[in-house]
């Protein structure tokens, strides 16, 4: 081979090392190079795995060990890695350094090894002959610097690896950050459409009551009765409303309390657990739900937080409401093992889907269509803040259109720093 | 406007039946007390589907006024569902929601912003609908 043509070949071979990104190319790259660069019979490709040596590869005129592994020791590659040099084969029948065994049903007759990163071998290229050769010093000196660029490759690789799994974690945590940005931009949007909702009641009452008084009752009808009445019911929706209005701005205020770290409790001795969830099973009554069934152990107390625990009921009975399509609605309280109660609040609506059961506990979460629904994904997100706060724990158990039941444990008496308590 | 006025027109121009689909009571009423006031007929569905309950019924009501977020059957879903129904897709439809950006992808005759005062109310309304004790 001419010496020009060779020392061509080596560069661009080691140029499209430079630029290989996984094992596979760099192992095509040296097995069709080292023998392209020696005008040998074949080529193999060993990396050294532990104390053996794994034939990787080959580019050959008959088959030699691809995917074969030899003990270091009783191998001519294991013998080159050991010793941090190369092996020049002239006869492979003539040198103890063979192992004859495994030649024998091979077309090799002699041999040139050299090792991948001599100082530290971590793997070598063979190259062979059909016939009793021996190669030149230059040969050898191209094929050594073959196995260098792999070296340099290997390396190249491993670096190339790490860094495109630090920069695939980089890009997960951006993206999650983008969808924490999201859930927010979509957090303020619904907020002020839960914020809107209750105010147009209130203006079209304010104003027509207003018309009222300016311009008189339809023919006939008294004006007084007519005001009178347009009050009534003026009254009655103001209440709904702004109870309403106020709960979203409380659980935006609490919100942004978790999130300071000052969401604070003032527990309190012989608070009574059943009172609570009764109050607000008679509120939802009141205002005309009628299909709720409570099953309640009488005087479940504790040392708790009472306001709290009346939210936190709160949250889970509208919930059930809201997305329970109107199907009756069950509430269960009674004492658990351990020293706990246990609270269910249990619906027949569509339910939560597996992958949404965990999510829908955290701060602007929602899983119902938005198209839907309104709210502001708070609701869970402070129970679940209330009832840890106790010392407690809360999960969904749910299948699609299934319904869903929210389970609530409380120990009677919370271990002691509770966080943030009063 | 001439699109929605000539509409109006090949509609019965006497009508004063309007729908109202809204899942929140309190503006159910309230919406219903103060048309009611003025003259007009008012149907109420607090959701898409009781909505197309009653266009079964009721096939021509002047006018539409449609909430956009509600259970059951959305909005959207309703408008869909109105667009091929042959007996009632000529019924001019004014949307009523807070999200009033969300509102450009269903084609309609107007958009009310929540919240609304009753003057907005009753212009939209009067476009379409004729109340018994109106002046004209
Ligand atoms: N009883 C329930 N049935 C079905 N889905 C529910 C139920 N309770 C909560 N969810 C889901 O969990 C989400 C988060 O609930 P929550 O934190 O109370 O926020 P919000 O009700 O304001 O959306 C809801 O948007 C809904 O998708
Ligand atoms: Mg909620």
């Amino acid at each position: 081979m001419k010496e020009t043509h060779s020392v061509d070949l080596l560069l661009g071979i080691v140029q499209r090392l430079s630029l290989a990104r996984d094992l596979q190319t760099i192992v095509d790259l040296v097995r069709h190079g080292a023998r392209e660069l020696t005008g040998a019979d074949g080529a193999t490709f060993i990396l050294k795995e532990q104390d053996q040596c794994y034939y990787v590869d080959e580019d050959a005129i008959g088959p030699l060990w691809k995917g074969r592994r030899f003990p270091l020791e009783a191998c001519v590659s294991g013998w080159t890695m050991l010793h941090h040099r190369s092996a020049l084969i002239e006869d492979i029948y003539d040198d103890p350094r063979v192992p004859t065994e495994a030649y024998r049903p091979t077309f090799v007759k002699s041999l040139v090894m050299v090792p991948i990163r001599t100082e530290a071998p971590i793997g070598a290229i063979g190259t062979y002959w059909a016939r009793r050769f021996r190669a030149s010093p230059r040969q050898v000196k191209l094929l050594q610097a073959l196995a260098d660029s792999t070296s340099i490759a290997l390396e190249n690789l491993t670096l190339y690896s790490d860094l495109s799994r630090s920069l695939a974690e980089t890009r997960s945590a951006r993206d999650e950050l983008a969808r924490q940005l999201h859930l927010r931009d979509e957090f303020i949007s619904i907020c002020a459409h839960e914020l809107k909702t209750p105010l147009t009641p209130l203006t079209l009452q304010i104003q027509f009551l207003h018309r009222l008084l300016l311009s008189g009752p339809p023919a006939g009808a008294p004006q007084e009765d007519a005001v009178k009445s347009g009050i009534r019911k003026f009254l009655a929706i103001s209440n709904r409303q702004i109870s309403d209005f106020s709960k979203l701005i409380d659980n935006l205020l609490d919100a942004s309390r978790i999130n300071l770290g000052h969401f604070n409790f003032s527990l309190q001795n012989d608070v009574n657990l059943s009172a609570i969830i009764r109050k607000v099973i008679a509120e939802y009554q009141a205002a005309g739900f009628n299909e709720l069934k409570a099953s309640i152990s009488e005087n479940l107390r504790g040392r708790w937080d009472p306001l709290r625990l009346e939210q936190a009921m709160r949250n889970l009975i509208s919930n059930a409401v809201k997305y329970g399509e109107k199907k009756p609605i069950e509430i269960s309280a009674a004492p658990d093992r351990d020293g706990q109660v246990r609270v269910i609040v249990k619906d027949h609506g569509f339910g939560i889907a597996k992958e949404d059961q965990e999510r829908i506990f955290n701060r602007f979460e929602r899983a119902a269509s938005m198209r839907r629904y309104g709210g502001v994904g708070l609701g869970l997100y402070i129970t679940r803040e209330i009832v840890q706060g106790l010392g407690g724990t809360i999960h969904v158990e749910s299948e699609r259109n299934q319904g869903a039941a929210f389970v609530m444990r409380l120990p009677v008496r919370p271990p002691i720093a509770t966080h943030g308590a009063a | 406007m001439t699109a929605t006025r000539l509409q109006t027109k090949h509609h019965t121009a006497s009508c004063n039946h309007l729908l109202l689909i809204e899942d929140e009571r309190d503006i159910r009423e309230s919406v219903r007390e103060i048309l009611e006031f003025e003259g007009f007929q008012v149907l109420e569905a607090a959701n898409g589907r009781e909505g197309l309950e009653i266009l079964k019924k009721v096939p021509n009501p002047c006018l539409i006024l449609l909430d956009l977020m509600m259970p059951v059957m959305d909005g959207w879903q309703f408008a869909q569902a109105l667009s091929n129904d042959t007996n009632s897709q000529a019924v001019p439809v004014i949307l009523v929601t807070a999200f009033a950006e969300k509102a450009n992808t269903i084609p309609c005759a107007g958009v009310l912003k929540k919240p609304y005062d009753i003057d907005h109310l009753l212009s939209h309304v009067k476009r379409h609908c004729r109340g018994e004790g109106a002046d004209q």
